[in-house]
């Protein structure tokens, strides 16, 4: 009899056992759909009006004359404003395209000449060729859009201030006045236009399916670390060691049905946010350019999830020690990693906690596959951190378990 | 007649069922050893009685009889293959003390899982379940789950769970703890069946009386040694009951 079939009747069994737990089931499915409902609806405004925290940008500056170095002392002074000069070093230039930053701004070389010429010319002419560029990340929602504008808008009007009145002083109180009427500033902005499907702007429902969908995966580990230490305590466990089976196919049995029903939450969350959802308000959910990278993340992220519930397991005495310390951990690693407040408006300390939480890794990873359209090679560190994960969890667990009491 | 007595029956001696030779066992952390120079030898198809009070070492010795812990120092074999080997666990059954089952699933799917993980092809583990289901008086009880069997039953489960695979060595630990005498009885016959078909049974209980009645052979330990290995016969001679005979051994202040 091969391990195969031996590992297969026990990942039956222990589908039986899940499928015969209603309150598990109940918590495994219904609780991340109810969550899905009536937090997308519940933060629908909330979430589009909410503004506060900082923002991290990275600013890349071509022009060093001084009426592009009076826009960029502008938006120095704004402090919601939390600007990344670009280094060489390439880490700093793809923080926008792996999504730390939220949004990019480049002032190319030429602007401070077309100013000057603009306002030579009172503000008659058309400004131009070279604008300011502008682009924001898919996540960012239209509250932040519009602050972002009307900071650049407000740099360029101070910049254009700051410029008549070092003017003034210098022509002794001669000329330069711009031509009367509202300054349109977005003259002077080149907003990167977006790809059509990544120019929705993300709801609420694009922030819950993925975060609580994670968030529902992580909680197996209180179904999953209960049925290991209720296989420990009713000796069923010492039972299966009895037999010619290989530990690797005791284990894989008790894990396996559990990676399955993490692939079954999130097909089921997604089809809620893609069919359910939408019918009953103006919601959208996008998966990207490529769909298929959700099923790696989810897997790996399932492998962190089983790995956690079985370091719960072997930590835990109890099946009640189990749940209380299980359902509490994945509920502060889901607030930490930034499930239920995203994360890029936390605190700078609580954006470093972040890192610790596996949720955080998934969250960002299921982003960049809906939002960002990665591609796998760029999605691959944020797999490898998930099962960077997956291998401590177990690495813990398999030292506890074997740790004399 | 088995492989092992055809063997012995052409001169060689008869390679034991069960052999425990100088078995010393500590616990991490413990300051006595639980086991201590124990060797025992359990002939192929006798019923063997494992007694001993509390603490004796009893439940320390079947875990490594039935390859759970390793023995510190010593060896244990299956027909002469070190204990924990997958060929020594194939001949191998244990029906635990406790309730070793799983309450979710039904009697029958409790004993194809077991069937399944003991290597049964799928017709024949079927054919037996059905066979070990009318023999424990469970057959109407079959799809029910365990969860919602009484406690005689799922003690009888539990032995039709160890049965199962028709191991060459069945291990019973306490197997009519808590049963009413209708299920004690069939136990009782279950075991009888399984000598007729030249099982070796090691069988362990706080019943003396069951005991007196089933063993061929009786060994008692206490505090990590074997204290008396012999026949049943030899040890309750005369009108010695085997109870007077277990006092006198392991004394009579109370055991936790």
């Amino acid at each position: 009899m091969s391990a195969a079939v031996q590992t297969a009747a026990l990942a039956a069994k222990e589908i039986r056992v899940l499928l015969r737990d209603r309150q598990a089931l109940l918590l495994l499915f219904v609780m991340p759909a109810v969550f899905i409902f009536f937090l997308s609806f519940a933060l629908r405004d909330v979430f589009n009006e909410k503004i506060g925290g900082t923002m991290p940008i990275v600013l890349t500056v071509e022009d060093t004359d001084p009426p592009a170095a009076r826009v960029v002392a502008r938006l120095r002074a704004r402090t919601e404003l939390s600007l990344v000069t670009p280094s060489a070093d390439a880490s700093d230039r793809d923080r926008f395209a792996r999504g730390d930053a939220k949004a990019a701004i480049r002032i190319p070389e030429g602007f401070s000449k077309d100013l000057d010429a603009w306002v030579a010319a009172k503000g008659r002419e058309p400004f131009g060729p070279h604008r300011i560029v502008w682009d924001a990340d898919p996540t960012l929602d239209a509250a932040y859009r519009w602050f972002l504008r009307a900071s650049l808008g407000a740099a360029i009007q101070g910049a254009l201030l700051d410029g008549l009145a070092h003017r003034s002083s210098a022509d002794s109180g001669t000329g330069g006045e711009v031509a009367p009427g509202p300054l349109d500033t977005d003259a002077f902005l080149a907003p990167v236009p977006q790809p059509a499907q990544a120019r929705i702007v993300p709801t609420p429902l694009q922030q819950t399916v993925p975060g609580w969908s994670l968030f529902a995966m992580f909680f197996i580990v209180v179904p999953l670390a209960g049925s290991f230490i209720r296989e420990r305590s009713e000796g069923t466990l010492r039972r299966l060691h009895t037999y010619p089976v290989p530990r690797a196919a005791i284990v894989l049995g008790k894990l396996l049905p559990y990676v399955g029903v993490n692939v079954l939450q999130f097909a089921a969350m997604l089809a809620i946010g893609l069919f359910v959802v939408p019918l009953l308000g103006d919601f959208r959910l996008q998966l990207g350019a490529h769909p298929l990278h959700l099923g790696a993340v989810t897997l790996a992220a399932a492998c962190a999830a089983t790995g956690f519930g079985a370091l719960v397991a072997a930590v835990s005495r109890t099946i009640e020690q189990a749940s209380a310390l299980g359902a509490t951990a994945v509920v502060i690693m889901a607030v930490v990693g930034g499930i239920m407040v995203p994360v890029f408006i936390m605190p700078r300390p609580m954006r470093t906690a972040a890192l610790a939480s596996p949720l955080y890794w998934g969250h960002q990873a299921y982003l960049d596959v809906m939002l960002r359209d990665a591609s796998f090679g760029a999605l691959a560190p944020k797999l490898a951190v998930l099962a960077g994960f997956a291998a401590l969890f177990f690495a813990l667990a398999s030292w506890r378990v074997k740790r004399p009491l | 007649m088995t492989p092992s007595a055809e063997a012995a029956g052409a001169g060689a001696p008869a390679v034991p069922a069960l052999a425990i030779e100088s078995v010393s066992f500590t616990y991490p952390g413990a300051a006595s050893p639980a086991l201590e120079q124990v060797s025992l030898e359990i002939r192929e198809g006798e019923l063997f009685g494992l007694l001993g009070p509390n603490g004796a070492g009893k439940t320390t010795l079947l875990s490594i009889v039935s390859g759970l812990l390793r023995p510190g120092a010593g060896r244990a074999s299956l027909f002469g293959r070190t204990i924990g080997s997958k060929d020594a666990r194939r001949d191998f059954g244990l029906c635990p003390q406790e309730l070793a089952l799983y309450p979710s699933l039904t009697g029958r799917e409790n004993l194809a899982l077991f069937g399944t993980l003991a290597g049964m092809p799928r017709a024949r583990r079927d054919e037996r379940i059905d066979a070990v289901l009318a023999s424990v008086g469970l057959t109407f009880s079959a799809d029910r789950l365990a969860a919602a069997y009484s406690g005689g039953m799922k003690r009888r489960l539990n032995l039709a769970i160890a049965v199962l695979h028709e191991p060459r060595v069945l291990l019973l630990d306490e197997p009519t703890a808590g049963v009413d005498p209708q299920s004690r009885n069939l136990v009782f016959e279950t075991l009888a069946a399984l000598r007729a078909r030249g099982s070796t049974i090691v069988y362990t209980t706080h019943y003396l009386e069951e005991a007196e009645r089933l063993c061929e052979r009786i060994a008692i330990i206490d505090r990590g040694r074997v204290l008396v290995c012999a026949d049943r016969d030899e040890l309750i001679s005369g009108r010695v009951r085997l109870e007077e005979r277990f006092l006198e051994l392991t004394g009579r202040e109370m055991r936790d």
